[in-house]
């Protein structure tokens, strides 16, 4: 696994706790693209916070405004695993976005 | 035995890793890289895998069938990286006492391979373009 590149999200100090008044320092999830995913976006991995509803599906339309419609379907995998567009996200989770198949 | 590798495919140790004593069939399946599709010129082909899954999954898939039938080995192995036409894509051994069970055995292999496996095709063609290439088999997917 490659480092951890580094926040790019503006926030307090690392391992600082939240100043008072502000919200929980924002959780994220490092996201992984394959294929024509990783070509459109054009990274093979981010580092993005976590959506409001904490899916799958939230980090997709997220980072694909124009919705998978464009990219054909969408599988999705969270920490190694298969996991439902639905499933809820833990900050510090990898989540790989999975295209269309083609092994063989 | 589950092999990801951007070398050159060899089905021997393939067929090591299945042989037995009790094997009256073995089999040796090889996907290779076609030079047409569609009508178009295809130069070479791309394969790129989310690779930890895509070993778990094949480790899955062969587990799976050695529980369905005890007498079965399965092994496999597929290339990732550039394969240009011609060559070895993906190899599937399998033993079994006798061939039915073998053609079986081989055949829902690559099938579940091609249906549920993270591995990705680019297929590059002779005008310089190129396109991402699902398999039939490709699940609708969630989204």
């Amino acid at each position: 696994m490659p480092a951890e590149p580094p926040d790019p999200a503006p926030g307090p100090a690392p391992g600082g706790a939240p100043a008072p008044g502000e919200g929980a320092r924002p959780e994220h999830v490092t996201v992984l693209l394959f294929a024509h995913l990783r070509e459109r976006v054009g990274e093979a991995e981010l580092r993005v916070a976590l959506p409001a509803d904490r899916s799958p599906a939230g980090v997709l339309r997220a980072l694909l405004p124009g919705g998978p419609g464009v990219t054909g379907p969408v599988l999705f995998a969270i920490n190694e695993a298969w996991a439902p567009a639905d499933a809820p996200l833990q900050g510090g989770d990898v989540l790989a976005l999975i295209p269309p198949l083609g092994g063989g | 035995m589950v092999l990801l590798t951007s070398e050159p495919l060899d089905p021997a140790p393939l067929r090591a890793a299945v042989s037995r004593p009790g094997a009256g069939a073995v089999l040796i399946f090889e996907g290779t890289t076609r030079d047409t599709f569609g009508g178009r010129r295809v130069l070479r082909l791309e394969y790129e895998a989310y690779a930890p899954l895509a070993r778990a999954e094949l480790r899955r898939i062969l587990d799976e069938l050695e529980a369905e039938h005890p007498e079965l080995r399965l092994a496999v192995a597929h290339r990732l990286g550039p394969v240009p036409v011609g060559e070895v894509s993906v190899l599937v051994a399998c033993s079994a006492p006798h061939r039915d069970l073998a053609y079986l055995g081989s055949r829902a292999a690559i099938d579940r391979l091609k249906a549920r496996v993270p591995i990705f095709k680019k297929e590059h063609y002779d005008d310089q373009s190129a396109e991402w290439r699902a398999n039939a088999e490709s699940p609708p997917g969630d989204l």
